[in-house]
C-alpha cells in the first residue's frame, strides 16, 4: 500500500465502491420509480468500473452496453407504460422488514463465509483474457454454441413478439 | 492495460455537461413568467403531462432493441479477431462464422418485420 500506484487503486476502489453501494441504496430507498431506475443506471456503471478494475474489459464494455444501454432503457419504459406512475410516490417498506432483514442477513452470511474461505490471487498474476482471445476463442473452439446463440436469440425474438402482441390485443 | 484514456473520456462526459449547468444557472437570465414555466413544446400548447403513459409500441421497439444490441456483443469480439481467421481460413471462412450468426438474426428481424411489430398504426 505504499506505492503510489497502488493508493491511487485503492481510491479509485472506493470511489467506484462508494457509487455503486450508495446508488444501490438509493434505488430501495427512493419513493419515485423513475428516479430509483436512474439510480440503478449509476449503480451499474459502478459495477462496469469494478469490472474495469479487474481488468476485465469485455465484460465491462458489455455491462454499458447491455445493462446500461439496454436494459435500463426497458426498464424506463415498463414504468411509463404502467397505469398511474406519474403520481406513484411508493412506500418503500412493509411489514415485512423483519424476516427481510433475516433473509439478508443470512445470504450476506453467506456469501461472506465463501469469501473468506476462498483462495485469493491478484488480478495482475491471473491476466484475465482480453478481446482478442474471447474473439478467438469463441469462433474456433466455441463455434458451435456461438452459432447457436443466433438461434437463442431468435427464438427470444419470437417469444417477445408474441407475448408483446398478445399484450396489444388486450388494452 | 492503461485505461488512462477512458478515465479521461469519462471525466470528460462528466464535466462538459456538468460545467454547463454549473454556467448557465451563473450566467443565464432569469425572467420569469407563467409562459416561460411552461414546457418547451416548440410553440405549441402542451396537449398532455410529459410523464403520462406512453403507448406499448415503445416496450417492443424496446425488446427488439436489447435483441439486436446482443448482437453487438458478439460482432465485437469477432471485429477483433477478424484478420486472424482470414488468415487461417480464407476470406470465405473468416466472414462465413458471422454470416450463419447473422444469417438467423436477420431471419427473426424479417419475422418481426411480417410479424408488423415495426409497423406504427395497427
Amino acid at each position: 500500500m505504499t506505492e503510489p500506484a497502488s493508493l491511487l487503486a485503492w481510491i479509485a476502489f472506493v470511489c467506484l465502491v462508494a457509487v455503486t453501494v450508495g446508488s444501490a441504496v438509493l434505488v430501495v430507498t427512493l419513493r419515485n420509480l423513475f428516479h430509483a431506475v436512474l439510480a440503478l443506471i449509476a449503480s451499474l456503471l459502478g459495477v462496469a468500473g469494478l469490472y474495469l478494475m479487474l481488468l476485465a474489459e469485455f465484460v465491462a464494455a458489455i455491462h454499458v452496453l447491455i445493462y446500461v444501454g439496454a436494459v435500463a432503457t426497458l426498464f424506463l419504459f415498463v414504468i411509463m407504460l404502467t397505469v398511474r406512475i406519474d403520481d406513484a410516490a411508493l412506500r418503500q417498506s412493509n411489514r415485512q422488514v423483519i424476516p427481510a432483514i433475516a433473509l439478508c442477513g443470512a445470504g450476506l452470511a453467506l456469501l461472506l463465509a465463501a469469501l473468506l474461505a476462498a483462495p485469493w490471487t491478484p488480478v495482475e498474476e491471473i491476466r484475465p483474457p482480453g478481446v482478442q482471445q474471447i474473439g478467438h476463442d469463441m469462433l474456433t473452439t466455441y463455434l458451435l454454441p456461438f452459432e447457436v446463440v443466433s438461434l437463442l436469440l431468435l427464438v427470444a425474438l419470437v417469444g417477445a413478439v408474441t407475448l408483446a402482441r398478445r399484450e396489444d390485443q388486450r388494452t | 492495460m492503461d485505461f488512462t484514456a477512458l478515465l479521461i473520456f469519462a471525466v470528460m462526459a462528466f464535466a462538459l455537461p456538468g460545467m454547463m449547468l454549473v454556467v448557465q444557472t451563473i450566467l443565464g437570465p432569469r425572467s420569469r413568467s407563467a409562459v416561460k414555466d411552461k414546457p418547451f413544446e416548440c410553440g405549441h400548447e402542451p396537449f398532455m403531462r410529459a410523464r403520462g403513459r406512453i403507448p406499448v409500441k415503445f416496450y417492443q421497439i424496446a425488446m427488439l432493441f436489447i435483441l439486436f444490441d446482443l448482437e453487438i456483443v458478439f460482432l465485437w469480439p469477432w471485429a477483433v479477431v477478424l484478420t486472424d481467421l482470414v488468415r487461417a481460413h480464407g476470406v470465405v471462412g473468416g466472414l462465413a462464422t458471422m454470416g450463419v450468426f447473422l444469417g438467423l438474426l436477420t431471419l427473426s428481424f424479417v419475422y418481426a418485420w411480417r410479424k408488423g411489430v415495426l409497423r406504427w398504426e395497427s
